[in-house]
């Protein structure tokens, strides 16, 4: 769970001690629904859910440099799905037909949309990004014979597994389960030769294209994966609230995931983890107490964090804290020195 | 007069240029050295792109240390950097222009660039991006002198032009010689150096070594430029 | 036939009017500066909320033209200090376009808040300029006065900065600061990029101020009508081109009146349809129609 992505080979210990962290907040996880109320759990359960598509967003800016606006439009797919086919025009509701069928929907999507969008970098990619979700957003926007329009949908059926209705805390580990997996297939995609030749072409597309590397091609399948994770987080999320709206397609919706992974930090892999749970936190107390203020709070939090302390975020921020009290020489000895 | 004294700069921490000290006045000095000595470095902090740590750049008696880079036309320094950098959709009336604005609000006389670039007139109004790498040049010069600065900065003035083009920078350099101008080049190569040098300065890791015209230099320096590595060493330590 | 072309190209003035405004305010910081800045869109929504409430509060339904010209140069001085502001607190540290894209879009959801905060959500209308104004009736069609006011006032305004730019010495030192790269050439022919910057700055704030003006006697000023005008904007420019005036006006032209056409034909693809001609754009010619080759 907790590595950084910088590190290129972990050594035996490093490896270890992430690897018990990573264990044990799993576990933590999987224990808080029996000791917190309801709506604390499902609260938890949206910081889980939020996790794969903020690693989406975090795999594009970490590898390609690039700001993915357009991730609400994976999390609107899956979860208009689920919309459909578990409460409009009720079908199933089982979760392993769900989620494929979703997953399979958002790689063509982001394969389509990829040969558009990612074609350019910079502003164009982003600006782009912006556009394609305000399109989608329009689409279901109007549609309303089909989509509902601006209602939305609601009573989407309670998920079942193998047929098997899922009970609220059965849900809950599922949705552990889905960003844990997630997780971990992300540290192994960011630690394989796809995503090194990903860093290594970033700096100029004309020079890596003159030598032969598909560049096009690969920056796709980046697209492809970031919005793979969202597609099943919309499932998820879609059955979590029992209601979907054109908002979960509107471009404020996909910016909150890079607001989320700036807060949590682009440099650390653990910085999404970070980042989810941060943003849903700040947005839960400021809600709670000053409802108008939110957006307000959040746009000026997004820029000081990228003025003060650019990519490093609150995980940055912590580790350097904790560096400082635990005297970072010391702790770096004592990896070293083991690890060896 | 141009005074250096005691210039130090450096990048983070590397120390590009150390604790040089010299003067130009009305003639032609240039900087030579291999590639990463601090030639370049030495004219970007006089020129104001670079800020330096310590020491003091006198024109005519005045310290232009803390006047910020758009204020160093008024003092009088005209830069002209190494790759040209030319405001590429302009004409090149309109990039010397730019410059004739500036000297104009600084309260500088203009000078007329014609005398000393009379090329210049056949391509005035041609985008500077279509020009040529030696006309191009003409006109980084024709934009620096147009203010009639006191101090002229060259980086690399003859670095990839060919021999007639080479001549006529050579000639417009020693018009504004003649008009009394301080002028410091950098030049990478003696022999392009000797073409138009009063004096050569011969640079090593940021301090200067030797000092002379260019031939003395020339019969000074040849074992020594010949045994050397062609880059500059990395870590420091080495005198 | 013809007449029909013509009630299109017509009813699409006011949509053409404002995003000439706005994607030339936003291609404007982008070429003189070489910086991203998203903030345009919710300075846009700020004008347009200043507008329909200074126009209630001020002068009711009793319509005066110079009245209302007042308001509209009030809303574009809010505009300027808005982003200057903006460039002041923020935009002047961020280093990569990388941090100011991600931190610009914040700074829109944040003056989103604002908006919010100040006049809530609920969207407002203010059309006695656009009532007092009357109709003219062109070739058959009936067009409101208010649509020729909106596409002159955005005509002039190109015009007049067109002419700021090539023909004068604040334009030249403008130009000169856009096409240099790293930017010290310009300042070593005296150019101060300070006061430059903060200029561009200015300039496309009441850009912006005055695109959400001037189009909200028409259309109300409405929260979350911020990510219509960003889309529009943005995709103009980059149909446009980077920093051409003439690339500006022709693609508001061009996105106006697809858009206006897709709305009658089918409502469904309304925004759809600018985004399809941008993705073809950027296949064809990447540095957009008018546009000249661009850094990015």
């Amino acid at each position: 769970m907790g590595a950084n992505t910088r590190t290129d080979r972990m050594l035996p210990s490093q490896f270890d001690d992430k690897l018990i962290a990573a264990i044990g907040l799993t576990l933590l996880a999987a224990l808080i629904p029996f000791f917190v109320s309801e709506y604390v759990r499902t609260l938890i359960q949206r910081c889980l859910l939020w996790i794969p598509p903020i690693f989406g967003v975090y795999f594009i800016y970490s590898l390609l440099r690039q700001v993915h606006f357009a991730q609400s439009i994976f999390i609107g797919l899956g979860s208009y799905i689920v919309a459909f086919l578990a409460g409009k025009y009720f079908l199933t509701s089982e979760l392993l037909i769900l989620l494929p069928l979703s997953l399979l929907a958002c790689v063509v999507v982001a394969y389509v949309l990829g040969i558009f969008i990612m074609r350019r970098t910079g502003f164009y990619f982003a600006i782009m990004g912006i556009a394609v979700t305000m399109v989608f957003w329009s689409l279901v926007y109007k549609m309303r014979q089909i989509t509902g329009g601006s209602d939305g949908i609601s009573d989407i059926k309670n998920p079942t597994l193998l047929g098997i209705q899922l009970s609220e805390q059965g849900f809950y580990y599922i949705c552990l389960l889905i960003s844990v997996g997630l997780i971990v297939l992300m540290y192994r995609i960011l630690h394989s030769p796809f995503s090194m030749q990903l860093k290594a072409i970033r700096g100029d597309l004309q020079k890596a294209e003159s030598i032969g590397i598909p560049v096009h091609q690969m920056r796709r399948l980046a697209f492809v994966v970031a919005g793979a994770n969202a597609g099943l987080s919309g499932v998820l999320l879609a059955f979590l609230y029992n209601y979907v709206g054109p908002t979960s397609f509107a471009w404020e919706f996909g910016a909150q995931f890079v607001q989320a992974a700036i807060i949590g930090g682009v440099n650390y892999f653990v910085g999404p983890i970070v980042g989810a749970f941060a943003f849903v936190g700040l947005e839960f107390l400021v809600s709670t107490w000053f409802p108008n203020l939110w957006e307000i709070v959040i746009g000026v939090t997004v820029a000081l964090v990228v003025v003060t302390v650019g990519e490093e975020g609150v995980t940055g921020i912590a580790k350097n804290l904790l560096g400082r009290v635990f005297k970072g020489a010391n702790l770096k000895e004592r990896t070293y020195s083991d690890g060896k | 007069m141009l005074a250096i004294e005691n210039l130090t700069v450096s990048y983070g921490t590397e120390i590009a240029v150390k604790n040089v000290s010299l003067t130009v006045s009305g003639e032609v000095v240039c900087l030579c050295g291999r590639n990463g000595s601090g030639k370049s470095t030495l004219l970007k902090a006089v020129a104001g792109i670079v800020g330096i740590d310590s020491g003091r750049i006198l024109l005519d008696g005045r310290d232009v240390v803390d006047l910020p880079l758009h204020r160093r036309l008024e003092a009088g320094i005209g830069y002209v950097p190494e790759d040209r950098k030319l405001f590429s959709e302009m004409t090149v009336r309109e990039n010397v222009e730019v410059a004739r604005i500036g000297a104009k609000a600084a309260g500088r006389e203009v000078m007329d660039v014609d005398q000393f670039l009379p090329e210049l007139a056949r391509f005035y109004d041609r985008k500077s991006k279509l020009l040529s790498g030696g006309q191009q040049k003409m006109v980084s010069i024709a934009r620096a002198i147009v203010a009639s600065p006191q101090v002229l900065l060259f980086d690399e003035l003859l670095e990839g032009l060919a021999q007639a083009m080479c001549y006529k920078i050579c000639d417009a350099v020693k018009g504004l010689k003649a008009e009394g101008k301080d002028i410091l080049c950098a030049e990478s190569s003696l022999d392009k150096a000797s073409l138009y040098a009063d004096r050569v300065i011969w640079l090593e890791q940021g301090k200067i070594v030797a000092m002379g015209t260019p031939d003395e230099i020339k019969s000074q320096m040849m074992e020594h430029i010949r045994k050397m590595p062609a880059d500059r060493k990395l870590p420091q330590g080495e005198a | 036939m013809l007449s029909t072309c013509l009630r299109y190209v017509l009813n699409s003035l006011p949509v053409v009017s404002y995003v000439i405004l706005l994607s030339f305010s936003y291609s404007f910081i982008l070429y003189i500066c070489g910086r991203v800045s998203l903030t345009f869109a919710g300075i846009y929504l700020v004008g347009a909320y200043a507008t329909v409430s200074l126009g209630m509060a001020l002068m009711g339904n009793n319509m005066s033209f110079a009245g209302f010209i007042g308001i509209l140069l009030l809303a574009c001085l809010l505009g300027a200090a808005m982003l200057v502001a903006s460039y002041l607190c923020f935009e002047r540290f961020l280093k990569t376009d990388v941090h100011r894209m991600v931190a610009t879009s914040s700074l829109l959801v944040a003056s989103r808040g604002l908006v919010k905060v100040i006049w809530g959500t609920t969207p407002v209308t203010y059309s006695a300029p656009f009532l007092s104004m009357g109709v003219s009736e062109i070739a058959g069609n009936i067009v409101p006065n208010y649509y020729l006011f909106m596409l002159a006032v955005a005509l002039l305004l190109m015009l007049a900065l067109s002419y700021f730019l090539n023909r004068t010495c604040w334009g030249m030192r403008f130009r000169a600061s856009s096409l240099d790269g790293e930017r010290t050439m310009a300042q070593a022919c005296g150019v101060n990029q300070n006061v430059v910057t903060l200029m561009t700055f200015a300039i496309a704030g009441v850009l912006a101020g005055l695109a959400g003006g001037l189009y909200a006697p028409i259309a109300g000023a409405a929260y979350g009508s911020e990510g219509n005008a960003l889309l529009l904007a943005a995709l103009s420019v980059i149909i446009g081109g980077v920093g051409s005036i003439g690339g500006a006006v022709l693609a508001a032209f061009i996105v106006g009146i697809a858009r206006a056409v897709a709305a009658i034909k089918m409502p469904v693809l309304e925004l759809a349809v600018p985004f399809i001609i941008a993705s073809i754009t950027l296949m064809l010619r990447p540095f957009g129609l008018w546009g000249k080759e661009f850094r990015y």
